[in-house]
């Protein structure tokens, strides 16, 4: 037995013990691993086993559906809409930082505790969406399959069933440590886009000069205004916050653990915007004067423009990344959708049983992957759009997913004394309004496309920062007037875990909110349906 | 009777393979062919080896009832009728009866010699004293080969190993006539966590039928649902009211209760734990209170603590007397009468104590303890540095004793969950 006085290393040997140990692929923290990390260098190996989670989350960003959407940003506007993806930082830190405090307080998955927190009608309405979407962007993962080998001469109709099969089976019979050392590899491959970057021989200045300067090639128009809101869609996407919350319980990531989580996830970020910038630029750099600038098609099309514009070994190692990022993307797809399911139906139908016990869930998941695997084979679809529209859609749904996650971090039954401080409220507060504006811009555009975009954004602009400085007075009277809580110490929060009583019963709402979260969800499902009505126009 | 292979020897009794008469013609005295054999009947009773009962044969397109008397000789490939009359009237279940291959054939059956759940894919039938009786099973994988073997070779497979009919119990509900039941005492004999472990490697159906077998006694029922795994117990409590509910969570020990309530559905929380019996109901909201991976949701309430000035005797006599769980009773801890926990003593170092001695002076000084709000890790490290299978879970002050930890909870705790779980087969299965 190891003296009780004497502070252990984490150890950083892949070891197989199957204690309730925080088993990352880099590393592995014994459960009774309770002692303060003196050392940088035992932080380090800490913050190495922890790492995973949000890392992986990140990088299932960087999809099929996102590496076509950053190459089509960069083909079709140029470096000019390069300036959207830091922008992206704040909001994916912000979004996956509330994900992971509730993950570890809670140790309860995000679909259960909304199901739970604001009942079943709610809960299903946010599983719903979420299945809806995962649906499609496994469809666009099979796009991506298919593009990626397509270059190679791989006929589509026979990648993807291929690529469905064993999408079926991987998730059948998997084991989630081998799974998670899996996508390390696969986000090895990612890097990929780095020498084919250096390839296309991007211009410095034109770089910084796109990051900084906000701005739209062509000026913004409906169109361009679609894209942005499918750049926010592909990067910041719903199903991150089922599966972050979700990894973090499974992996028993406590709050004692919570800072090196974030800082994982924001590693994490940082590599999956730079991964996208870089994608950017390389498109941009490459079809910039060329006659297929401005023609974005699909990805295949821009893996055979690459190949002739650039050289065949910058079109195979696009090929090579789109291939890698279906993967990615289908396999952290599907877990999320099974541990959404298993959270909102009861343990038993999740990738935890085995076949015969959740019969329902494999077969619900293999009827999803078949048709989405069917759409992607019918002749003549219009692939690309299909891609687009996919994380237009996600972008859409993202502030009514931002906004239940808002309100359970503001929920203090549920996270005590971890619930957002002020200022975080209204950081998250102007990000889901910019995205509700730039949804309404979409929707008001395509059903009267007379509309000047430029002045309906000023004046949407006008009117958000009228509301927030007004939002702001009110809220600084509100603090001024409400009584002090009493300074929650630092050990006490430290120890803080949610419990059981707290999901007892189903808190009532105030009139006031069921109005005004029917009112959103009316919103959402009309701008979906502009949505489609877009979609179909420019198809 | 020939010799022929389908009739092998089992000690010195021929045994009869039930597929190799089933669907054979019926045949009369001149070797004429009258129908089909369509099925066997049995009553299941106090015998170990229930006797035959009829035949179910298909004569001139309808299902007719043939009673043993009338059964000449049963062979492999064919069945003797004898007798002048055939009775005309359809043929219809009577209650008590088993059809061998439409109500047990490649069923599950229960295995009492080590509680486990086979498959009769083969129903052994002997001649005993003139009497055709089920002899046993056999849950092996060679019948099948046998039967999908072209006729000579299937004949030359030998027979797998048979389970004793005695020894086993068929699932019954599903047979139309339901005076049939799994007899209680024969349940009984196994262990809690045996019959448990049964119940997760049946299909639902099966599982009800377990746990209403053992429903006869209350306490048996409530161990076994303490002993399932949290899935089925949700998926067996579903079905119940909400005072029966009440009524099994009640005879569980508070902690397990205390989880299983936060795994029931939204809606019939509140109304369940209201209708708990009133200690039960107040421990199970303080245990509730706490996060299930910390010492306080891992802790039971119920625990000994007695003060240090009683002797060895006064003791034992309240652990017998004590209705607490046993695993919380294995250690002993004194106090002082200002509430701190001053040592703590084993139940057998208590029994070979000198009798009259105080606590004081055998008990253990300077226990291990734990806090309510310690995660896991921190809670099993403790308790595995100082071997501590029960340990306090102290208040903050170090002043108030809220409950213990036992082993066996913690235990539960070190299975990884995850993706899928790698030791996951339960020992029921084959």
């Amino acid at each position: 037995m190891t003296d009780a006085h004497e502070p252990e290393p984490a150890t950083a040997v892949l070891d197989e013990a199957h204690t309730g140990d925080i088993q990352g692929a880099f590393g592995t923290i014994r459960m009774h691993d309770t002692s303060s990390r003196r050392t940088w260098t035992a932080r380090l190996l800490t913050l190495l086993a922890i790492m995973g989670p949000g890392l992986i989350v990140m990088i299932g960003d960087n999809d099929a559906g996102g590496v076509a959407t950053y190459a089509q940003a960069g083909q079709d506007y140029g470096l000019t809409l390069l300036w959207t993806l830091p922008l992206l930082i704040p909001v994916l830190v912000v979004n996956q930082e509330m994900v992971v405090r509730l993950g570890a307080v809670t140790g309860v998955g995000h679909a259960r505790l909304i199901n739970e927190r604001f009942g079943k009608f709610w809960g299903a309405f946010s599983v719903g969406d979420l299945f809806l979407l995962n649906f499609l962007t496994i469809a666009t993962e099979f796009i991506g399959v298919g593009l990626a080998l397509g270059y190679f001469g791989v006929s589509r109709y026979l990648s993807v069933p291929i690529a469905a099969v064993a999408l079926v089976v991987m998730t059948a019979t998997g084991s989630f440590r081998r799974w998670e050392r899996f996508m390390f590899v696969f986000i090895a491959v990612n890097f990929l886009v780095i020498p084919l970057a250096v390839l296309s021989h991007p211009s410095p200045q034109a770089f910084l000069h796109g990051f900084v300067v906000p701005g739209v090639h062509g000026g913004f128009d409906s169109t361009s205004v679609l894209l942005i809101i499918a750049i926010v869609g592909t990067t910041v996407a719903p199903w991150q916050l089922f599966f972050q919350q979700s990894n973090i319980v499974d992996k028993r990531i406590t709050p004692r653990w919570i800072n090196y989580e974030r800082v994982d996830t924001v590693i994490g970020s940082i590599i999956t915007v730079f991964a996208a910038s870089l994608l950017m630029a390389v498109t941009a750099s490459a079809f910039t004067g060329t006659p297929l600038f401005g023609r974005f098609t699909n990805a295949g099309a821009v893996a055979q423009g690459l190949g002739h514009v650039v050289g065949h070994a910058s079109g195979a190692i696009f090929a090579i990344i789109l291939l890698n990022a279906s993967i990615i993307g289908a396999a952290s797809v599907t877990l999320a959708t099974s541990y959404a399911f298993g959270d909102a139906f009861g343990a038993r139908h999740s990738l935890h049983r085995s076949w015969r016990e959740a019969k329902f869930f494999y077969g619900a998941f293999t009827a999803m992957v078949v048709l989405a695997a069917g759409i992607v084979l019918i002749p003549r679809a219009p692939l690309g759009l299909i891609t687009t529209g996919v994380q237009a859609l996600a972008g859409v749904l993202l502030p009514s997913a931002t906004v239940f996650l808002l309100l359970l971090c503001n929920d203090r039954a549920v996270l005590g004394p971890w619930v957002n401080r002020p200022w975080l409220n209204a950081v998250a507060v102007v990000i889901v309004s910019i995205l509700l504006m730039m949804s309404l811009v979409l929707m008001t555009t395509t059903v009267f496309p007379r509309v000047d975009v430029n002045t309906l954004a000023e004046v949407l602009g006008i009117v958000l920062l009228v509301v927030f400085a007004g939002g702001g007075v009110v809220m600084v009277r509100a603090r001024k007037r409400a009584p002090a809580t009493p300074p929650v110490s630092a050990e006490v929060r430290a120890n803080w875990r949610m419990p059981p009583l707290a999901l007892l019963e189903r808190p009532v709402w105030s009139r006031g909110k069921t109005v005004a979260m029917y009112a959103l969800r009316i919103y959402l499902v009309v701008a979906v349906l502009m949505l489609l009505v877009k979609a179909i126009q420019l198809g | 009777m020939a010799a022929s292979p389908d009739v092998e020897e089992q000690g010195t009794v021929p045994v009869l393979h039930l597929s190799s008469v089933i669907g054979r013609p019926l045949v009369d005295p001149d070797g004429d062919r009258l129908g089909r054999v369509k099925d066997l009947i049995i009553r299941p009773g106090e015998q170990p080896h229930p006797p035959l009962a009829g035949v179910v044969a298909t004569i001139a397109g309808r299902d007719l009832f043939v009673p043993m008397r009338k059964v000449a000789t049963l062979e492999p490939g064919r069945v003797g009728f004898q007798g002048e009359r055939v009775d005309l009237r359809r043929f219809e279940r009577r209650p008590g009866e088993l059809l061998l291959a439409q109500d047990l054939k490649a069923r599950h059956l229960i295995n009492f010699v080590g509680g486990r759940l086979i498959k009769a894919n083969e129903i052994e039938l002997a001649l005993i004293d003139g009497t055709w009786e089920v002899v046993g099973v056999d849950p092996s994988g060679r019948p099948l080969v046998r039967r999908l073997l072209p006729g000579g070779l299937g004949r030359d497979v030998r027979p797998g190993t048979m389970v004793d009919w005695a020894d086993i119990e068929p699932f019954v509900a599903h047979v139309p006539t339901a005076n049939l039941r799994i007899p209680y005492r024969k349940l009984a004999r196994l262990h809690p966590a045996q019959i448990a472990d049964l119940v997760e490697a049946a299909s639902h159906e099966e599982g009800e039928e377990i746990i209403e077998a053992v429903g006869q006694d209350r306490e048996l029922e409530a161990d076994v649902f303490e002993e399932l795994d949290t899935g089925h117990q949700v998926e067996f409590i579903e079905n119940r009211s909400d005072a029966e509910a009440a009524e099994i969570l009640g005879s569980m020990a508070p902690d397990d209760a205390a989880d299983l309530i936060a795994e029931l559905d939204q809606e019939r929380r509140l109304p369940i734990l209201g209708l708990l019996p009133e200690p039960q109901q107040r421990k199970v909201r303080s245990l509730l209170s706490y996060n299930p991976e910390t010492a306080g949701g891992l802790m039971s309430p119920d625990f000994l603590c007695l003060p240090e000035t009683d002797t060895v005797t006064q003791a034992l006599e309240a652990i017998r007397a004590s209705q607490a769980p046993p695993e919380t009773l294995n250690v002993v801890f004194t106090s002082v009468p200002d509430g701190g926990v001053t040592g703590s003593i084993s139940a057998v170092r208590l029994i070979k104590a000198d009798p009259d001695a105080p606590l004081s002076v055998v008990a253990r000084p300077n226990v291990a303890h734990v806090h309510a709000d310690w995660d896991l890790g921190a809670t099993v490290r403790k308790m595995s540095d100082f071997n501590a299978t029960v340990a306090p879970v102290m208040d903050a002050e170090h002043r108030t004793m809220l409950g213990v930890v036992t082993v066996d909870d913690v235990l539960e705790t070190l299975l990884p969950s995850g993706w899928r779980r790698d030791y996951g087969t339960t020992a029921a299965e084959e």
